[in-house]
């Protein structure tokens, strides 16, 4: 699944590495998925990993009071999915970004599938692309999507429901495409 | 089974997760990622640390200003060290104070003395080969008007006590080695002053140019007063008779040495004591026949004085001339009563 890298963490003095390193435990451990979901959400890869960084650049600053949470990687999550969600980032970063994605190459044409997958994503309401990302790519339970998002896990159940069988119409629909073409 | 986990199982879906994993992407380089997360945190604290700073040296600055700005108004134009005595300008050479007097360091090579001075000031020499030849000295020029022995004031106070030249002596257009002072006659005249080499005139000046000199040695230029708190000097004038004492008063005492004496023509004023608490005068006439006796003395915060006057009888065989004499002092004893 994930790429687990070390991180290396002399750059910080003595003083600031036992924070430092929790940190970057943290990060090893949750960086990949959150970039994933965020992904899902957005639809955007590089916006994604921007949005966690900087979620954990605030925990980074403010990790002797996060440190304390229940649950740090929830209040990172929350951190990024709200910048996704607000828009914070600067119009020059958002053109940045959009530069670099038309610099690269053309994923969309070498996968059309995911492509189609994005295009339907988009079209779902931002709650159930949440509520979706964090069930399918993070492996969040019920309860613990209703903690990150501070809603019911019954809007949970029903914003699953819903973006489920939306999905699933699609995948029906690919897999009937396949098979005519056979 | 966990009941929430049942619940979870009827959402679950293999196809989903697949398919929306790959829309999410390959796991992205997580090490790449960290490096750059410690990059933005490294530029906030720095931003941090820079906005401090700046906050930090903007209320020293200002503190210093206001401080600077209440405690001298003349810190712009005159520094004096209360420690040395040594007037200093940015250049070294020459300074102003607000009541007129100029001030000029003469600097010479073969300085037997050190002179304390800024770390800048070229001219302050480090090494004496001749020490009985005094080089630094300040020279003081008063352009309005005759100060008593040079005094250098911080603050254009006329109650500082000198700190500097204290002796005054004729200008010359060369100024002699020795301590030497010279009587002011040109005022607003500034001292100009040369940097000499060993073994001819060490320094050269206009020949008009009032200047009082004296060579500083550490001892020498040590304030005998700290500037910052000046004496006051009061002058009082009590009469008596045909005469009369004028003396000052510092601190509330008299200043032995500033006793003096007036009295009318045919009279003679004698100064029988001088004390710091008590000054006696004795104003007699030609022939001795007229007394009178002041004594003024300083009582708490009081300054009283007495006054006898004592007129002696002569007797009838004396000449003519002395009568005469005698109706003199008489009349000029009434008359000052």
């Amino acid at each position: 699944m994930d790429n687990f890298e070390p991180v290396t963490i002399s750059s910080f003095s003595d003083s600031k590495i036992s924070d430092s390193a929790d940190v970057a435990t943290l990060f090893n451990l949750h960086y990949s998925r959150l970039v994933r979901s965020l992904t899902v959400i957005c639809g955007n890869s590089e916006e994604a990993a921007d949005a966690v960084q900087e979620a954990f650049v605030k925990a980074h600053l403010k990790w002797r009071k996060i440190s304390t949470y229940d649950d740090p990687v929830g209040w990172i999550r929350r951190v990024a999915i709200n910048k996704v969600r607000d828009g914070h980032r600067s119009r020059v970063r958002r053109e940045r970004v959009v530069d670099r994605l038309s610099t690269l190459p053309n994923v969309t044409s070498e996968i059309p599938e995911i492509d189609e997958v994005a295009g339907l994503l988009a079209t779902l309401p931002k709650q159930q692309r949440a509520v979706a990302a964090m069930f399918y790519v993070e492996q969040m339970s019920v309860l613990e999507i209703a903690a990150a998002l501070e809603i019911s896990d019954g809007a949970v159940k029903f914003h699953l429901h819903q973006a489920r069988e939306k999905l699933r119409a699609h995948i029906e629909a690919a897999r009937a495409n396949e098979e005519s073409d056979r | 089974m966990n009941p929430m986990d049942r619940m979870d199982d009827e959402f679950r879906d293999s196809d989903i997760s697949s398919l929306l994993g790959r829309v999410g992407g390959d796991a992205p380089a997580t090490n790449v990622a960290y490096q750059e997360v410690l990059g933005r945190v490294r530029r906030v604290r720095q931003r941090r640390t820079i906005a401090a700073t700046l906050g930090a040296t903007v209320a020293i600055v200002g503190i210093g200003a206001v401080v600077i700005q209440s405690g001298s108004r003349d810190s712009d134009r005159i520094a004096l060290d209360p420690r040395s005595a040594v007037v200093t300008t940015p250049d070294g050479s020459m300074v102003t104070t607000p009541d007129g007097v100029v001030v000029t360091v003469i600097t010479q090579p073969d300085d037997s003395t050190t002179v304390p001075s800024k770390p800048g000031d070229s001219s302050a020499p480090t090494s004496d080969p001749n020490p009985s030849t005094p080089t630094n000295a300040v020279t003081s020029t008063p352009t309005n008007s005759v100060s008593p022995g040079g005094v250098n004031r911080p603050t254009g106070s006329d109650d500082t006590t000198t700190t500097l030249a204290p002796t005054t002596t004729k200008p010359t257009p060369t100024t002699s080695p020795a301590p030497s002072a010279t009587k002011p006659t040109m005022p607003s005249v500034p001292v100009t002053t040369r940097p000499t080499t060993p073994g001819t005139t060490p320094v050269v000046t206009r020949p008009t140019t009032p200047v009082v000199t004296r060579p500083t040695t550490p001892a020498d230029t040590r304030p005998s007063v700290p500037p910052s708190a000046p004496p006051t000097v009061d002058t009082i004038t009590r009469a008596c008779g045909a005469g009369a004492i004028k003396v000052d008063v510092v601190n509330k005492a008299f200043v032995v040495g500033s006793v003096q004496t007036v009295v009318l023509p045919g009279f003679q004023a004698t100064i029988t004591s001088a004390k710091e608490t008590s000054i006696e005068a004795r104003f007699t006439s030609a022939q001795g026949r007229v007394t009178a006796t002041l004594k003024v003395r300083i009582t708490g915060n009081a300054i009283k004085h007495d006054c006898d006057i004592e007129v002696e009888k002569k007797a009838n065989d004396d000449d003519n001339d002395a009568g005469d004499e005698s109706s003199d002092d008489n009349n000029g004893a009434r008359a000052d009563d």
